[in-house]
């Protein structure tokens, strides 16, 4: 139901929007590479996020879709972020700099994923030399997430309707179970996506070239 | 046996299907469809129906023989298995592409058309199903209806001899369905429904194969096979409403 989710302000015309897909892509792969090896220091970072707001209004992303996007992501990046210190050599300093260095890193993935309609940054991928059978998996990936999570939201109903007392603990004690469900549910789902390749001529172009 | 001056454009030979677990899906069955002809199977749950359509298809492995044209069906048979153009029960299998184009330009990239030629299979197909202009459409935001004309058309973009549909109208609202038998009707090229939609059998089948535990039970022209009381309930069907022109609940509506 909420399918808009991922490509929620992706498909809007900016300036950024409107940017050669291909030029933002490697754009976007080289600020990745920018990041992992520029100097932390408190001026470079403000340039940085300062030039990323700029970004980000020029795009019209509104603040509070950013946030939100952050939080689906920091949770991962706080946890190695705090184990650095513990490892033998590592200080609280270099753990700092890693997460300046992944929170620019997200941003921009923010940035990129929400002014780049997907096709065309799968398009652009394979025009810059990314195998098609790549490709095809993240195609796949895409076109599947909507239709996993509709079942996901359709078990979680499933549940919450036959949750007569204490909703939480029903739902707890099943969800392991609904998530297994899940991956039972998508593997199914998957051979039946491979017969419907079949049908319509896939052999399995990658492995062997020559064919069609 | 080696099929010379056939004419049918499918035939199931003595096809036996057992699933792993040891259960018997289809027990020796025989069927052939021809060309331009519309045939229906109908029967209960767990009769077989869906297993017979992916054993024609070529995709379950089972004993016996299927030949498209004349020509015998194997796993590898690519190019062949382009002329059956097989329509999921459930769109959202067959519909495995972020856009509508790319969907239904899938199969002729696959037949090594150029893409000039994609892109007029595409256009060609999508006016076939009457959704001209989905091209750059999701299709996660179709409805049901629309999924299930563009999962035809991802079919016809092939240019099929024959079309073999599972259930085509489950989850469609009446006005889709009446779209969908309207379609359907208007075709030329052969079509295998399998599905418990009598209705729709009774207007666009020439023939029906009843079905039943793995095994082909009767086979006849649909209005009688339906009309038949005993025959159906015995096979866990129902006579169709429109066939039913004396039953009692029909009078008792009138009085």
């Amino acid at each position: 139901m909420r399918h808009s989710y991922l490509d929620k302000y992706s498909n809007r015309s900016s300036p950024v929007h409107n940017l050669p897909v291909p030029g933002k892509t490697i754009a976007f792969l080289g600020l990745l590479l920018y990041y992992a090896f520029m100097p932390v220091s408190r001026g470079i970072l403000a340039g940085n996020l300062a030039g990323l707001a700029i970004l980000f209004t020029v795009a019209r992303i509104p603040p509070l879709f950013i946030i939100k996007r952050l939080f689906v992501i920091l949770p991962f990046l706080i946890f190695i972020v705090f184990f650095i210190p513990l490892f033998q050599g590592q200080t609280w300093r270099v753990a700092g700099e890693t997460l300046a260095r992944a929170g620019c890193s997200v941003l921009t993935l923010i940035l990129f994923t929400s002014t780049t309609r997907f096709t065309h940054l799968l398009d652009s991928l394979s025009r810059l030399g990314i195998p098609k059978i790549i490709i095809q998996v993240l195609s796949f990936i895409y076109r599947y997430f909507f239709v996993l999570t509709g079942q996901l939201e359709q078990m979680k109903m499933a549940v919450r309707a036959r949750a007569v007392r204490g909703k939480y603990r029903f739902v707890y004690r099943g969800l392991a179970r609904m998530l297994g469900m899940l991956i039972i549910r998508s593997y199914e789902q998957s051979e039946r996506v491979y017969n419907a390749m079949l049908m319509r001529g896939y052999d399995g172009w990658g492995n062997d070239d020559g064919n069609t | 046996m080696a099929g010379g001056m056939m004419t049918a454009i499918l035939e199931m030979q003595r096809y036996t299907y057992i699933y792993p677990d040891g259960t018997p899906a289809l027990r020796d069955i025989s069927f052939q469809v021809d060309a331009g002809e519309s045939v229906g199977i109908v029967g209960p749950n767990g009769a077989g129906k869906t297993t017979a359509l992916l054993g024609a298809c070529g995709l379950i492995e089972g004993a016996g023989t299927v030949r498209v044209r004349g020509e015998e069906l194997g796993r590898k048979s690519y190019q062949l298995r382009s002329k059956l153009g097989f329509v999921f029960q459930n769109p959202d299998d067959q519909l495995f592409m972020p856009t509508v184009y790319e969907d239904i330009a899938f199969g002729p990239q696959n037949l090594g058309q150029s893409d000039a030629e994609v892109k007029q299979s595409v256009k060609q197909a999508l006016e076939a199903v009457e959704l001209p202009g989905f091209e750059e459409k999701s299709s996660h935001h179709l409805s049901s209806g629309e999924k299930k004309r563009i999962a035809i058309a991802t079919v016809l973009s092939m240019d099929p001899e024959i079309l073999l549909l599972d259930e085509p109208t489950t989850n469609l609202d009446p006005r889709s369905r009446r779209h969908l038998i309207e379609l359907l009707g208007e075709m030329s090229i052969a079509t295998l429904i399998a599905g418990h939609d009598l209705e729709l059998l009774l207007e666009l089948s020439d023939r029906v194969l009843m079905m039943n535990n793995g095994i082909f039970v009767e086979e006849g022209a649909p209005d009688t096979l339906f009309a038949d009381e005993e025959l159906m309930r015995r096979n866990h069907l129902e006579v169709p409403h429109s066939l039913r022109d004396s039953t009692p609940i029909n009078s008792s509506q009138e009085e």
